[in-house]
């Protein structure tokens, strides 16, 4: 953990402090619904773990369920991209944790130019980002998680930009309160085609919840999340979700984005589950270019 | 091979016990001045002619097979010699062998010994031999051809130079096509007999191999070529059409050929040969009277293609050797005549006619051609000028069409060849004609070279030349046939420098038909023009002028390259194609002048002036006042000046002001005639000073909505030239694809091509270079789409462009809705906002632009 905590620590002293020179920022974004109904805050989130391969895999040891897998779209504005990503996590024996997520964005094509404007064809650019992660709950009540994943986007036509990213948390949780500490999306740099390199949106983050069901039928969930970039910029997200006897959920949060490379927004969610099928929705509301993105997510989880 | 002399080695074994005399190696051991040398002769071979006394001797040996005679001086001979051979050179004659020893034919032997044993030895130990009266070295021997190929029959009727023909069609359609009681010898390499073009025009029997002294033909590609000029079969669908080569179609056959070989085709493409003497005998023992000789004595002992040196010298002091002379004295002697000299019942002349190739050396000598008693044959080009090959001088009878000619050539093929080898059958071919009509009983070889030779075209071919006239075939049979034309009444003469100019009056004959062409007699001496007729003019000089001009026309020519400042006789005889000359005019005089310099007159007046953008042309007629050739040196002033001959005969001097500084010049034409009268003209010019072009003022960007729209920029508003130059304008696009501009005279003349921006480079240039630079945009923007990203992807610096200039505000989104970049500014089409994106991070982004109360939005991707 030091070791990871000093290698954190000297990225943050090289990458530059402008939000346009993070280079594949979609992997700082969150994009399942139920989490970004919560705008985003969900690092401590043990309803909804199937995208942990994203975000924090030490959270599925804590898990409610054994197994929880999803399905999502979102429309990411202000490109209109198209995102689909599946996320699986499986909690084994409450002790360790395996967890898989595949994003695949499709973004609006665009008009190739030429130095003097003329067009020359069209190309739709792509994201990809395919992360693992594992988990050990080595305490009754402290978990350590990883995940390792590859991100690239296609540009243009041969140029293909792609970097390794990682995630390190450790998770302790007392009863209803949860918190969690680590690093996410360290990893290596991409270079553009004049040869700069640029890094990846690495942060330090923690995030913190509480959680607890009153008269066996109405739940409330409190969550935090911080992120400290390497580039000097903070973030933090917070939301609650009410459900009612684990059949329907509410959800709303605010994220504060600062000068991080994803934006401030408010979110509002709900989400739906039956017999172990999920359906969640989540709406942004911004002043700004992302307001009205849209999340739907559908997941099975027992 | 029956007369074959055996001198075996016995032979000398016995001369070695008399103890005769032993001769000593070198003859008188002086030193040899002649050029000749050993090397130009066939070695171990030599000709000798015997006293009547020794040629007993020698034949009575040769009829007892004994190794020895009775000539003691002979035997030692050879035994020192070591002589393997000695035969006749012109075998036995069998029915005609009474007139070969009548004319002492039989009396010359081959006699081949030692190839160890050097010439000057075997010419020392035979001459020696009481009653050797010649010895005689033999001269290797070579045909007359250049190897080249080309399908024209140029030489029977020339399609491209009128006239330069030897004129027989008109010939076939009068008169003949040959006669097969004709026989013409052809003394070459073999004929091929069985050639689907010569197989019907040779004869069956009688031919002769004068190497191997046998009947056997071995074909051969010159030989076949020159029977083919002579007699290829004519009319018959196939190949090439022969001069004397009958009508196939109409079924009447040509002359005959009798192919009397002489040469052998070596294994390594080289042709060599001898016995040239036996196989010209031959053909006047079996029937020829006209015989064909296209080969001569090779100098070109080196062989390196060039007579020269100790070569030329020996070439040029060449005569026939006395053998060939021989032979050739006997066939015109005998040729179609019987022992005692007469006349043959069945042969259609009295005599033969032996016609040579004068030879492909290029000098003034060809021997055995030279020698008087035969026709000598030069050769001309299809332009009528004489061959670069033919050899040339007073001593060649007539000329013929010998380069590029084709012809037949072995195994029924065709090809042409070049030579003088190829002329000659030319001449063959018009004199087998001339016989075929008008040989029989009294018809002599005389008459027929009379008939030849007189009616050469003389007027075709240059007399510088020296080579004789063109055979003309038609003239050959008209000749003497037709009426004299009237004497020229009026001629006047009158000196020009070294010129006799004449002018007259074109005469008729008593129908009314205008004289052919002028003999005009001329020289120093009155008395010999006085004297000098068509046939006898040894004393004079002469030449003469075909004008083609009708009867009454005013006629002129000039005598040129006479003497200067010399007294002059003239007279002029007026002639018919069949050479029937008029009564001469009266013997007038004209006195020529001193030599005139040539005359350079320039079409200006004072000094040329240019400036440095102009081209200045002057007219300068450059002319000689005694019609000489006039050589123009042109020393240059600078690179300003060309002078060029023009077709109309003027010169031309063009001054182009650009291709030299700015200055004061002079150059030089020199005129100088060939006899070395020169005129020399200075002409001085200035080129002015250039100015450059200035700049008026910039071209503003452009502009346009749609495709294909059209605009013209007028440069006069933008540039002017104080020099007033018309100016060039490149323009270069950077891209091409946006827009054209084309410059037309001062006016650029630009399309809409694609939509975008296009930065555009006009520069305007004078003559000198000097020149002027704009640099402007030219944008193509569809109205429907105002808001223009580019470009896209984009490495470094993006233009955000938009329509009319307004005040602008600009925003860039990163992928996740960061917002990365952010202004307001007055962007236009032409002036768009360029955002330096190098530090931005690959990937896409949203620009989205707000002017004019609306929003626009594009996508661009950071590379």
């Amino acid at each position: 953990m030091k070791k990871i905590l000093y290698i954190a620590g000297a990225l943050m002293l090289l990458v530059p402090a402008v939000s346009h020179a993070q280079a594949l920022p979609f992997v700082a974004a969150e994009t399942d619904a139920a989490s970004l109904g919560t705008a985003g805050a969900g690092l401590v989130e043990t309803s909804s773990v199937a995208d942990a391969s994203f975000s924090n895999a030490a959270v599925i040891p804590f898990s409610d369920n054994k197994l929880d897998a999803s399905v999502g779209y979102t429309m990411w504005q202000p490109s209109s991209s198209n995102i689909l990503n599946v996320g699986v996590a499986y909690n084994v024996k409450s002790k360790f944790g395996v967890a898989l997520g595949v994003y695949y964005g499709m973004n609006p094509s665009y008009d190739v130019t030429n130095e003097s404007g003329a067009v020359a064809g069209v190309f739709a650019p792509k994201d990809i980002h395919v992360n693992a992660g594992l988990a050990w709950r080595f305490l009754p009540f402290l978990s350590l998680g990883a995940n390792i994943g590859y991100a690239t986007s296609s540009l243009a036509e041969g140029h293909s930009y792609g970097a390794l990213a990682a995630d390190v948390f450790a998770m302790a949780k007392f009863g209803g309160f949860r918190v969690t500490a680590g690093v996410a999306n360290v990893g290596t740099t991409v270079k553009s085609a004049s040869g700069a390199e640029f890094c990846i949106p690495g942060s330090i983050a923690v995030g913190a919840g509480y959680g607890k069901v009153f008269g066996e039928k109405h739940g409330i969930d409190v969550l935090v999340d911080a992120d400290y970039y390497f580039s000097g910029w903070m973030a933090v997200a917070a939301g609650a979700a009410y459900t009612f006897n684990d059949l329907f959920s509410v959800r709303a949060g605010y994220r504060y984005g600062g000068e991080s490379p994803v934006p401030s927004y408010a979110s509002v969610g709900a989400g739906v589950k039956i017999l172990g099928i999920k359906f969640d929705v989540a709406y942004l509301i911004a002043s700004g270019p992302v307001k009205n993105t849209l999340a739907l997510s559908l997941g099975y989880a027992f | 091979m029956k007369y074959w002399f055996t001198a075996v080695f016995s032979a000398v074994v016995l001369f070695s016990c008399t103890g005769e005399e032993i001769f000593p190696l070198e003859s008188d051991g002086s030193v040899d001045t002649n050029v000749e040398s050993v090397d130009d002769y066939v070695s171990g071979e030599a000709r000798v002619y015997l006293s009547e006394e020794l040629t007993a001797i020698v034949e009575e040996a040769l009829q007892s097979g004994q190794a020895v005679t009775k000539s003691q001086s002979m035997n030692t001979a050879l035994n020192e010699l070591g002589i393997t051979e000695m035969r006749r050179l012109f075998p036995h004659a069998g029915e005609y062998e009474e007139r070969t020893r009548n004319e002492g034919l039989h009396r010359w032997y081959v006699v081949k010994y030692s190839a160890d044993v050097s010439l000057t030895k075997a010419q020392t130990g035979l001459e020696k031999v009481d009653g050797i009266d010649i010895f005689e070295p033999v001269m290797p021997v070579k045909n007359n051809d250049f190897n080249d190929l080309s399908s024209d029959l140029w030489g029977l009727y020339n399609t491209s130079y009128r006239g330069v023909d030897i004129n027989v069609k008109p010939v076939w359609s009068e008169f003949t096509t040959g006669n097969p009681d004709v026989i013409v010898s052809v003394v070459d390499n073999g004929v091929d007999l069985t050639h689907q073009d010569l197989a019907d025009n040779c004869l069956t029997s009688g031919h002769y191999n004068a190497v191997y002294d046998n009947s056997n033909i071995v074909a051969g590609a010159h030989g076949t070529h020159v029977a083919g000029t002579i007699a290829a079969v004519s009319n018959n669908s196939k190949g090439v059409a022969g001069i004397a080569g009958g009508n196939k179609a109409k079924g009447q056959p040509g002359v005959k050929i009798m192919s009397c070989q002489i040469f052998v085709d070596n294994p390594d493409g080289t042709t060599s040969g001898s016995g040239g003497a036996p196989a010209i005998k031959w053909g006047a023992d079996h029937g020829a009277v006209i015989s064909q000789n296209s080969w001569g004595y090779n100098y070109d002992t080196d062989g390196n293609g060039v007579v020269e040196g100790d070569e030329l010298t020996r070439a040029l002091n060449a005569r026939i050797s006395s053998s060939d002379k021989a032979a050739v004295d006997y066939f015109i002697k005998y040729a179609g005549c019987d022992n005692k000299g007469n006349q043959l019942p069945n042969s259609p002349m009295k005599g033969g006619v032996v016609i040579f190739a004068a030879g492909n050396d290029a000098i003034a000598m060809g021997a055995p051609a030279e020698y008087e008693a035969v026709v000598a044959v030069g050769s001309i080009a299809s332009d009528g000028k004489r061959s670069s090959f033919s050899n040339y001088g007073e001593w060649v009878d007539i000329c013929a069409p010998g380069s590029n000619i084709l012809s037949t050539i072995p195994g029924n093929e065709y090809g042409a060849m070049s030579g003088t080898s190829m002329a000659c059958p030319h001449v063959s071919g018009v004199a087998s004609l001339i016989v075929s009509y008008f040989g029989g009983p009294g018809f002599t070889n005389e008459m027929l070279k009379e008939k030849l030779l007189n009616s050469a075209n003389k007027s075709i071919v240059s007399q510088s030349y020296k080579i004789g006239g063109l055979v003309d075939a038609y003239g050959a049979f008209v000749y003497g046939n037709d009426k004299a034309p009237l004497e020229v009444t009026d001629l006047l003469a009158s000196g020009r420098g070294n010129n006799i100019d004449l002018t007259w009056t074109v005469p008729a004959d008593e129908d009314g038909k205008a004289a052919y062409g002028f003999l005009v007699i001329y020289g120093k001496d009155k008395g010999k023009v006085e004297a000098a007729t068509p046939s006898a003019l040894q004393d004079v000089e002469y030449t003469v002028c075909v004008p083609d001009l009708g009867a009454g026309e005013k006629a002129q020519f000039s005598v040129s390259r006479v003497d200067f400042e010399s007294q002059y006789y003239v007279k002029m005889l007026s002639y018919s194609y069949g050479r029937n000359y008029s009564k001469p005019t009266e013997v007038l005089s004209a006195v020529t002048t001193e030599n005139h310099a040539p005359m350079i007159v320039v079409d200006y007046q004072g000094m040329l002036s240019l400036r440095s953008s102009e081209v200045l042309n002057v007219a300068i007629d450059i002319k000689d006042p005694d019609s000489h050739a006039v050589n123009v040196v042109h020393e240059r002033g600078s690179d300003a000046e060309t002078m060029m001959l023009n077709p109309d005969g003027r010169w031309r001097l063009t001054l182009k002001g650009k291709d030299a500084p700015e200055g004061e010049y002079e150059m030089k034409i020199i005129a100088t005639d060939e006899y070395g009268m020169a005129t020399t003209l200075p002409i001085k010019y200035v080129i002015r000073a250039n100015s450059a072009p200035v700049k008026l003022q910039d071209i503003d960007d452009i502009l346009l909505t749609a495709k294909g729209k059209e605009f013209i920029i007028d440069m006069t508003e933008y540039v002017t030239d104080p020099d007033g130059e018309q100016l060039k304008y490149e323009v270069v696009a950077s891209d091409a694809k946006i827009a054209h501009i084309n410059p037309k005279d001062d006016k650029l003349i630009g399309t809409a091509l694609g939509y975008g921006a296009t930065n555009i480079t006009v520069v305007a240039k004078d003559a000198r270079g000097e020149k002027v630079v704009f640099e402007f945009k030219v944008t193509v923007k569809d109205p429907s789409d105002p808001l223009s990203v580019y470009p896209n992807p984009v490495k470094d610096y993006l233009n955000v462009a938009t329509l009319d200039m307004a005040e602008t505000s600009i925003d860039i989104y990163n992928s996740t809705g960061k917002l990365v970049y952010s202004t307001v500014e007055q962007v236009s089409a032409t002036e768009p906002l360029q955002i330096d994106m190098r530090d931005y991070a690959p990937g896409t982004y949203s620009v989205q632009v707000a002017f004019g109360g609306k929003e626009y939005r594009k996508n661009v991707v950071k590379l």
